[in-house]
């Protein structure tokens, strides 16, 4: 039999893939690998330098702008591609009926260079939803399996949190903790501590409400040779002095470690060997070359570790088994909104990190057998999406109706500073039941490189809206608490969301190769030497930001493969 | 750039002084934006009589003419964030430098973003009158 160029392939240079390279490059004697990603960007940072410079000069400063000037963003369609870099999701082809709202990057280190850094875990009902409530489905794996690759993937990123906190997580959830965080909490901020002394201890449906520091992949001091956070208050789209983690920083290590890094390399399918179901060869085309010609390598074992589109997409275009039938199903997000209102006093939103404190206790309770969970942020970036102190500025100024300027000079800056200094956002994070019928297929439509488009299926189904009318009556119900607040909208449930960026499910794991796609190490039931890392694999969306999970997961499935090697 | 330009934008933005330097850059950027209506204005602005209430003669000026009000708008706008909106709705964003100088974020007592690096954990304390004193 041939020999395979190399022991490992892996799709996709993002946070899993890079974690997985670079831990299966260490020790003697490392396996051959093979890392495949689209994008062309640097790693190191006079690229970051560049980024922030281009965010600085963009007329839209969205979560890519700083990335828009890359020769890959050129060619390789995204979320975001097109005219107006503002407007979302002209790549996708989206069905509806409901839209999905989220984006990523195609770049080398994913989406992780443009995330925010907020990294709960999950907690242990998260993986028995069905047990628990009778609703979706519980994983194959649990809080207690995963928890040491918890502490190791924190380890990696580097996590700033607050060790007695922790321990009120264990008392509401059981999410107990082995290891201390790497080190101590982000500080809040000085508005933080005015909505702690206005709102902690008030009671709501039961609960106590309770503001705590979120645990943050953002550095409170030294570590790991990158430097303490300095408060740039841009965590997204960039971090100027990488003080955030991102996967730039296992990817240099991997390939430090002799792990090779095809670039410009847009996978094009995964051929299965004649008569088998082991993937024999990967092709890919490079967007760079004149004439992007198809190419191929092969590996003992091939891991996609794209995004749950991405995947999704190339597994449906390389026509791999779907015994299951649940390929490029079950896409979710965790749906997102906010209340927003004018605090009594300053509380000087824009300084430092964009959040730096949460609200827990609704992520559980018997509510779930009818409604999701959801997590709280007490954000510090004003009122975020609704409305940017640009806009202030210019309602403050501007009567459009007449077209009249009604204040400038000093009058100006006083009406500006007391609005945008008084902004207090209370968002909330939903849960998302995952369904079959959501689902990434192929489209008609082809990308620049002649690839179908991802058509994306969606509908909020009744639970998932109903997270969102509760989290809504909640930060409603905090603001009604605060003396002296005003403008606080909406008041009532709206069901407007935005997405979170957080990709999910498509390639769900399970203990059944009937209604799963991969076991709980990410082996595809189908094809023995295939694996998935990422947000694919998960059974349901909990309400925790993912990527701590994604790290922890891909940490195991890299013990998997390591014994497979 | 004339020189009134730097003065009317004085009065516009609230700041007793401002750099000249950049005053050309973004003259220069207005003008090519919206070249009669700059000029109009700058022209309206020198005929103010010093001695007079100037921003209140000022307004009067701009209520009259909403031609006029409009690029009074994009002035004040393009100082405070380093970007103004085009007469056909685009955006016409600035340089980096220009970026650092929005007068935006000291009027809100933040640094501007992705710009200046404070010290770790700067944002626990309420601010001193203008950020950069202490975070700097």
């Amino acid at each position: 039999m041939p020999q395979d160029d190399y022991d490992l392939v892996i799709v996709g240079a993002g946070v899993a893939g890079a974690l997985c390279a670079w831990r299966l490059s260490q020790g003697p004697n490392p396996p051959r690998i093979l890392l495949l990603e689209e994008g062309d960007n640097g790693l190191d940072d006079a690229q970051r330098q560049a980024f922030v410079k281009t965010y600085m000069e963009a007329a839209v400063k969205g979560s890519t702008s700083p990335y828009t000037k890359l020769d890959s963003a050129k060619v390789i369609l995204s979320p975001e591609s097109g005219s107006n870099p503002a407007v979302l999701n002209q790549y996708f082809v989206e069905a509806g009926p409901d839209l999905y709202k989220s984006n990523y990057l195609r770049v080398l280190g994913g989406s992780t260079w443009t995330w925010r850094g907020n990294t709960p875990r999950f907690i242990p009902s998260d993986f028995r939803l069905k047990s628990l409530y009778g609703v979706a489905d519980d994983w194959p794996i649990g809080y207690d399996e995963l928890e040491p690759f918890y502490c190791e993937a924190e380890r990696q990123l580097g996590i700033a949190g607050n060790d007695d906190e922790a321990k009120e997580w264990e008392r509401l959830f059981g999410a107990y903790r082995s290891q201390p965080f790497p080190m101590p909490n982000i500080v809040p901020s000085y508005g933080d501590r005015l909505v702690m002394r206005a709102i902690n201890g008030l009671e709501l449906d039961g609960k106590t409400v309770q503001v705590m520091t979120l645990p943050q992949a953002r550095n409170s001091q030294p570590y790991d040779g990158r430097k303490e956070c300095e408060g740039y208050a841009t965590c997204i789209p960039i971090c100027p002095n990488a003080a955030k983690y991102d996967a730039s920083v296992h990817l240099r290590r991997a390939l430090d470690q002799q792990v090779e890094l095809r670039r410009r390399a847009v996978v094009t399918r995964l051929e299965v060997e004649p008569g088998g179901h082991k993937i024999s060869k990967v092709w890919f085309r490079d967007w760079s070359a004149p004439d992007q010609g198809e190419q191929s390598v092969s590996g003992r074992l091939v891991v996609l570790a794209a995004n749950a589109i991405e995947s999704a997409k190339l597994w449906l275009l390389s026509g791999l088994g779907n015994r299951s039938g649940q390929v490029g199903g079950n896409l979710m997000d965790h749906l997102a909104d906010e209340v927003t209102g004018l605090f009594p006093e300053p509380v000087y939103p824009f300084r430092g990190p964009q959040s730096n404190c949460c609200i827990e206790v609704f992520r559980d309770g018997p509510f779930r057998r009818t409604c999701g969970a959801f997590r709280m942020t007490v954000g510090a970036d004003g009122w975020g999406r609704k409305e940017h102190p640009f806009a202030t500025l210019d309602r403050l100024m501007w009567s459009a109706p007449d077209q009249r300027l009604v204040r400038f000079g000093r009058e100006l800056q006083q009406a500006v500073e007391a609005r945008v200094t008084r902004m207090l956002r209370l968002s909330y994070s939903t849960e998302q039941l995952p369904a079959k019928t959501n689902r990434v297929t192929l489209s008609d439509q082809k990308d620049t490189l002649g690839i179908p488009r991802p058509k994306l299926e969606y509908a909020l189904d009744d639970y998932s809206k109903r997270a969102l009318a509760y989290g809504q009556s909640v930060a409603r119900r905090l603001f009604d608490h605060i003396p002296g607040a005003t403008e606080i909208d909406p008041i009532q449930p709206t069901f407007g969301y935005n997405g979170a960026g957080h990709i999910m499910g498509t390639l769900r794991m399970g203990t059944n190769p009937d209604t799963s796609v991969v076991d709980s190490y990410g082996r595809s039931h189908e094809h023995p030497n295939l694996y998935v890392l990422g947000a694919s694999v998960f059974v349901t969306a909990s309400t925790a930001n993912p990527t701590v999970t994604v790290a922890a997961l891909s940490l195991r499935s890299a013990e998997a493969i390591w014994g497979e090697l | 750039m004339p020189s009134d330009f730097l003065r009317l934008s004085c009065v516009l933005t609230g700041e007793e002084e401002l750099d000249e330097d950049l005053a050309g850059e973004y003259f220069d950027r207005l003008h090519a934006a919206y070249p009669s209506e700059l000029d109009a204005l700058v022209a309206g602005f020198a005929a103010i009589p010093a001695e007079l209430g100037v921003a209140a003669r000022l307004k009067e000026l701009l209520d009259a003419d909403p031609r006029l009000a409009k690029i009074a708008r994009q002035i004040i706008t393009v100082w405070f964030t380093s970007q103004f909106t085009r007469p056909d709705g685009s955006s016409d964003a600035g340089t980096a430098e220009q970026w650092k100088s929005g007068l935006l974020w000291p009027v809100i007592h933040a640094p501007a973003p992705a710009a200046v690096p404070g010290r770790y954990g700067y944002w626990a304390d309420r601010p001193v009158e203008r950020p950069g004193e202490l975070e700097g």
